[in-house]
């Protein structure tokens, strides 16, 4: 059991590293086109709303999936 | 006035046909099933073989989590609207998160005419297209070209409108071709 929780925990750990460099990056990139729409005469919170839902969306089924994950060795 | 026709603003803004993820679904698809494939292993090889149990389990939980970076890589990457058309130009960006970050320009004084071309039945059925610019009867190589854009013949009624008010300030421009592919 401990061998399968260590395996899980050091995947889960480099996921959620994964996960938070990508958002990170992608919020970066996100807020210089609201700029660049912005500066356009344009208002981009319809944008705005569809990333934090797709934001929340990968952060849900990345902990879904590391829920999954954790409780699997628990089922041997 | 013509100091309010001249400021830039923008026209149209669209991302590009969402045929572009149906690759990387497949990519994370085909992950996703050797991952439950391999946990479906683990669970009966455990009580044989002790040792083998944490290394398949080990390369269920890569596969599994692979799939869904790549597929969600590609959707933040992609989800922003990466066509926009003002008064001005045409800009379209190709991003990539981490590995590409292009910002693509075309003046519209530049441009003299634009195709439509669609090809295939997938295009044809889903409605996108290539948008391609003519400079003086030639083409623009590949960076003159928008891929995958969704209703193309719109997108193209909307810059050819726009170059023609361009060109209505600016009587020296050229006239637009527009021809649909």
């Amino acid at each position: 059991m401990g061998t399968y929780l260590t395996i899980a925990g050091i995947v889960e750990l480099l996921s959620f590293l994964l996960m938070g460099v990508l958002i990170s990056s992608f919020l970066t990139v996100s807020h210089r086109r609201d700029d660049l729409l912005q500066s356009l005469g344009s208002k981009p919170y319809i944008y705005r709303f569809r990333q934090r839902l797709v934001i929340g969306f990968y952060i849900l089924l990345t902990c879904a999936l590391a829920g999954a994950l954790f409780w699997f060795p628990f089922t041997l | 006035m013509d100091r309010e026709n001249h400021q830039e603003r923008l026209l149209y803004a669209t991302s590009t046909h969402w045929v572009k993820y149906g690759k990387h679904l497949l990519f994370s698809l085909m992950f996703l099933t050797i991952g439950i494939a391999f946990l479906g292993t683990t669970s009966s090889l455990t009580g044989t073989f002790r040792m083998v149990g944490p290394v398949l389990y080990g390369m269920s939980s890569v596969c599994v989590l692979v799939g869904h970076h790549v597929l969600f890589h590609k959707i933040l990457s992609e989800c922003m609207p990466d066509i926009l058309i003002t008064n001005r130009r045409v800009i379209y960006f190709d991003d990539s998160l981490l590995c590409c970050d292009d910002e693509n320009e075309i003046p519209l004084s530049k441009v003299p005419g634009v195709q439509v071309a669609q090809h295939g039945i997938l295009q044809n059925l889903l409605n996108y297209g290539t948008l391609r610019f003519t400079i003086a009867g030639g083409f623009f190589d590949h960076e003159g070209c928008i891929l995958r854009v969704p209703r193309p013949d719109h997108v193209a009624e909307v810059i050819t409108q726009s170059v023609e008010e361009e060109c209505r300030l600016q009587p020296s421009l050229s006239h637009m071709t527009y021809s649909l592919g």
